[in-house]
């Protein structure tokens, strides 16, 4: 086999992408919880799950069958020594850390939504105290976000993108 | 766009299509837009209600309408304090207890709605104050 890495790769890509697990966990004081990866969401609100978030999930489904195929056609082609560039999934383990912005954002409005105004604090990793006073009362919340081992998993195999990349360029190099 | 992009789009959107006929979206858009504008109206609705009430203690039952546990930590007011920590659980019904350290005077401030007490309430980890008038 001319390409081990870039084989490698898409086979790291065609498992990360197959397996039903949530990359990131995000939670604010237990009432709202949201665990979510590009190909799935789901979100608790005080305590039930939101049903839209199992539409949004099914959407996304099929976002991640696209990935699977195109991963398991790259992953044959390069095998048969025609190496093809996906770098779709090099760049969302790298970007996901926008994540929690994007939660933050979804954050600011839905309270709004259902009636009650808050401000959350932007966290991107970790534990934080968030403190209010709405209508002269005290709010005191424990905001958590936190990458899980999936999302290790998935950025272990965006980083087996570079040395497929470079292993590309030398053997083109080699032919020519 | 070669064919391997192709043939997985195809793919895609041939899953997306059959399920949303077999799966039936649009009814399951309608239920996730109505749980969203009922979960707006459970939030308007706070029961408490007295259950007993002595000369040394009042008893106060509290309907917890989440899937979360309500904590009632602490209460503190003229003349009152809270009995015990009370914890209900998700879905039930719970009770917490005031104790009346000088009755005359608390009935007073009570019956010239004056007597304000102040809740801190945990609903899972968030945790809240509420200002309720006696």
């Amino acid at each position: 086999m001319r390409y081990p890495l870039t084989s490698l790769y898409y086979l790291s890509v065609i498992l990360i992408s197959a397996v039903p697990l949530p990359w990131w966990f995000y939670s604010v004081g237990g009432i709202v919880s949201v665990s979510d990866s590009p190909f799935q969401v789901l979100v608790y609100f005080m305590g039930d799950r939101l049903l839209l978030s199992d539409v949004i999930t099914f959407l996304l489904t099929g976002f991640r069958i696209y990935v699977i195929f195109v991963a398991i056609g790259y992953l044959l082609e390069t095998m048969r020594g025609n190496p093809k560039i996906y770098s779709t999934m090099f760049w969302f383990p790298v970007l996901y850390v926008l994540d929690p912005v994007i939660i933050y954002v979804v954050f600011l409005f839905l309270p709004k939504l259902l009636g009650f105004p808050a401000n959350y604090p932007l966290l991107i990793w970790g534990e934080e105290t968030f403190t209010s006073s709405y209508m002269g009362n005290q709010i005191r919340a424990e905001v958590m976000s936190y990458p899980t081992i999936m999302y290790w998993a998935a950025l272990a195999s965006a980083v087996l993108y570079i040395p497929s990349r470079l292993e590309m360029r030398k053997n083109r190099k080699v032919m020519k | 766009m070669d064919s391997v992009k192709l043939a997985a789009s195809l793919l895609a959107v041939a899953f997306l299509i059959a399920a949303a006929v077999e799966l039936n979206l649009r009814e399951s858009l309608g239920e996730s837009v109505q749980q969203i504008l009922s979960l707006r109206q459970s939030l308007k609705n706070p029961s408490l209600k007295t259950v007993s009430e002595t000369a040394s203690n009042i008893t106060f039952s509290l309907q917890n309408p989440y899937n979360l546990t309500i904590y009632v930590y602490s209460v503190t007011g003229p003349y009152v304090s809270l009995e015990r920590p009370s914890v209900i659980p998700p879905l039930q019904n719970g009770t917490f207890t005031l104790k009346i350290t000088n009755f005359s005077a608390f009935e007073s401030l009570a019956k010239s709605r004056e007597e304000n007490i102040t809740l801190l309430i945990g609903l899972a980890q968030f945790n809240f104050t509420v200002e309720v008038n006696l």
